[in-house]
């Protein structure tokens, strides 16, 4: 065992032990209360089990007395009446004039104290800061260089901070690996300051009130919870419950965010359900075209996974004393094997297996130990009748694209995806979860080979991935350049020997694609297209389409709530830091200790505000759908981009930077090399060396 | 839209600050009230 183990058990058990200890001396009443509410909780089942079984209550029930042990500090009358009294006295009170004038009085006194403070500091402050600056102020150009007060600090902080933030961490680490620790400190802590009390009083009220209906016994367990809960409040100071109240009220809030951008993902996909199976996304550069594009199809990506489970589920539902579990772990084990692996071999497996079974009637080798006779082979839902063989092959083809462990995204550009599968040997699940926290494992999209989508010739004669295109979401940025469109088209003919946007068939494709991909009625196909005119894209695919086209995008918004003032700290300081940093880097080469400190504190801030906004914003997209034929109305919608699903690196936004790379590294000049105009009007060699076609034409015709 | 959203979220909480310091206030004079009243009733139970 290493010493950093050693160490971390030993502070384990010291630290278990320091909390026993003061549960035992600081907070001995809380386990004598304990022990009464025991007494409590088994007097009251007593009487709930006698009520039950209709004999006489003998038991005394301690539970509507209150405690011997904890005193009554609390501002709440003892009973009912006086409560009700004192209630009415206080709403009285609230509406008195005099009340009200006495409040003003005070907070007028209140506001006179602070401004008094205010008026001493306030000036002391700006003398220091006006000291501060002028003695900063002074140039120098000891690049890197630290200054003797921040040498003594790193060497100070460096035998005692640094060494203790490491090690708290590394425990804290070590704790999270054996988090049963964590279970026993609070169960320890839950006795000490009363909680365990307050929910063994829950159980014995509960027992006695469900036996007698008595309300008139609510007010006094009201009253002993406030003496129960009291011991927090004595226990510890107000800033710290302030910081206990802090974290508890970030985590409400959190999932309210949470909740929020769910909500935006379930109306991104309400809006994705309503697309044909071919859209188009158009606008103009840095409208957030690929973006959308790259979303949408990450969302149809889980629609399509989650369409297939319920299509398992029902076809489950059918037949449900089939050995369903069985048969999927056949079709597995064929899959890895690759003689399963696409829609048409999953067609062709149970076609054997009917096949075999029809030659043989073994039900327990190609069923599975299925009784036939006494569950049956048929199921009518009143539309029509199925075979079991019918159902095995929707159910198999379904089991096939919901568990297929690659993405389903084919795309002419890279798309990150990180789904989970979750198999423990039987039925598997994906965690689909795009807003989770923590890393998960990546892969990419498939990369589209677009002879698989051509029907006619093919770039590459006898492609061998030709034809095996069935289903998944196809994403094809900057469409038009691809496919071009009838102007561009102009010179290219159909006959022609080499294969083009004529001749290979790839619309024939389009109009047709739901057809391999289709299971259980239900089509696992999609395509997303971007480009930035519709018109750049011929008319005969266009048609197919519906296109979208992003008319503005709101800002970077928040789905947290309640950050608006911890936003507006963090930019004021942020932003003054920035210029006394900025005017200190052109003064001073060296490095301050003041600088350190306040750019620690100062990146902390920012980087907090970077990693919430990244988190929890998001930004809305205006967009207008329109059928391809752009002849109908336009409709307005509006599409969310979640910062966190969108802008986890799934893709680069420059996704054909390479092509312009690989040039430029080729090219011996940059832009500080090309010529500068002399003034402000060009001269003839000047307009000449622009190589322009229009300057060309000029002194061609003169 | 920014600045106004500050200005109401500061605005807001200075009110919320004002409003529950006056029910803590009001429930304060109710308690030390009351107080006030036994401590003068016992007083002349003791030496009436």
């Amino acid at each position: 065992m290493d010493k950093r183990r050693i160490f971390h058990i030993c502070a384990t058990a010291a630290l278990t032990l320091v909390f026993a200890f003061a549960g035992l001396y600081f907070f001995k009443s809380s386990y004598l209360r304990l022990a009464e509410s025991f007494c409590d909780a088994a007097d009251s089942f007593k009487y709930f089990f006698q009520k039950l079984t209709k004999q006489d209550t003998t038991a005394e029930l301690s539970v509507l007395n209150y405690s011997e042990h904890l005193k009554w500090n609390i501002i709440l009358p003892s009973d009912f009446k006086t409560f009700g009294e004192r209630f009415i006295e206080y709403f009285s009170l609230l509406s008195s004039h005099s009340n009200i004038a006495m409040y003003g009085k005070e907070v007028a006194v209140t506001a006179g104290k602070i401004s008094k403070v205010t008026a001493i500091v306030a000036p002391c402050l700006m003398i220091i800061v006006l000291i501060l600056s002028r003695l900063y102020m002074r140039g120098n150009t000891k690049h890197n260089k630290d200054t003797l007060p921040l040498k003594v600090f790193r060497t100070v902080s460096g035998y005692t901070y640094q060494p203790i933030k490491r090690t708290v961490l590394l425990y804290k680490s070590w704790l999270d690996d054996n988090s049963a620790i964590y279970v026993l400190w609070a169960i320890i802590w839950l006795v000490n300051l009363n909680i365990a009390t307050v929910l063994t009083e829950f159980f014995a009220y509960y027992f006695f009130f469900i036996s007698s209906f008595d309300l008139s016994t609510l007010y006094p367990q009201v009253c002993k919870l406030f003496i129960d809960l009291q011991v927090i409040f004595e226990a510890f100071p107000w800033w710290s419950l302030v910081l206990i109240a802090y974290v508890l009220f970030d985590r409400f809030r959190k999932r309210i965010a949470d909740d929020t951008l769910h909500h935006f993902e379930a109306r991104n996909c309400g809006f994705i359900n309503t697309l044909p199976i071919v859209s188009m996304t158009c606008g103009s550069m840095g409208k957030k075209k690929t973006t959308m594009v790259t979303d949408m199809a990450l969302s149809q990506e889980v629609m399509f996974r989650q369409k297939a489970l319920e299509i398992l589920q029902n076809n489950d539902m059918k037949f449900p004393h089939f050995p369903w579990l069985a048969f999927e772990l056949e079709l597995k084990k064929c899959m890895e094997h690759h003689t399963v692996y696409n829609l048409a071999t999953v067609a062709n497996f149970v076609r054997k297996k009917q096949e075999r079974y029809e030659r043989h009637t073994d039900a327990d080798l190609q069923l599975f130990g299925y009784d036939v006779k006494r569950y049956g082979i048929f199921y009518s839902d009143a539309l029509k009748t199925q075979t079991l063989f019918e159902v095995i092959e929707t159910y198999a083809k379904a089991y096939f694209i919901y568990v297929i462990e690659s993405s389903l995204i084919v795309s002419n550009y890279s798309i990150r995806v990180d789904n989970t599968l979750f198999n423990e040997g039987n039925f598997p699940l994906w965690d689909t979860e795009f807003f989770a926290y923590g890393r998960r494992c990546s892969r990419h999209s498939h990369i589209l080979d677009f002879d698989t989508l051509r029907l006619g010739r093919k770039v590459i004669e006898n492609n061998p991935l030709a034809g095996s295109f069935e289903f998944g979401v196809v994403v094809i940025t900057e469409v038009g350049k691809e496919r071009g469109n009838n102007l561009e088209l102009k010179e290219v003919k159909k006959g022609n020997d080499e294969t083009n946007q004529k001749n290979d068939l790839f619309n024939s494709w389009l109009k047709m694609c739901r057809h391999s991909a289709t299971v259980d009625s239900f089509p696992f196909i999609k395509v997303f297209t971007d480009e930035q005119r519709p018109e750049s894209w011929g008319a005969d695919a266009r048609d197919l389409c519906d296109i979208i086209t992003i008319q503005s995008t709101d800002g970077n918004k928040l789905a947290l709530p309640f950050y608006t003032l911890e936003d507006m700290a963090s930019e004021i300081l942020f932003n003054s830091f920035l210029s006394f940093y900025t005017k200190l880097r052109f003064k001073r080469g060296d490095n301050t200790l003041l600088c350190h400190i306040l750019k620690s504190a100062t990146a902390w801030l920012w980087r907090r505000n970077i990693r919430i906004y990244n988190r929890y914003g998001y930004s809305v997209l205006k967009v207008a759908k329109e059928r391809g034929t752009m002849d109908g109305k336009q409709e307005r919608q509006r599409y969310y981009l979640m910062n966190k699903k969108i802008y986890s690196r799934r893709f680069s936004t420059d996704c054909f930077s390479d092509y312009f790379n690989d040039m430029a590294k080729n090219c011996d000049i940059g832009l500080r090399d090309y010529l500068e105009y002399v003034s402000e009007k060009a001269t003839v060699d000047e307009l000449r060396m622009q190589n322009s076609y229009f300057v060309r034409s000029l002194y061609k015709d003169s | 839209m920014k600045t106004v959203k500050r200005i109401v979220a500061i605005v807001l909480v200075i009110v919320t600050a004002v409003a529950v310091g006056y029910l803590v206030f009001t429930g304060n004079r109710l308690t030390v009230g009351s107080e006030h009243t036994t401590a003068y009733l016992s007083e002349r139970c003791l030496y009436g």
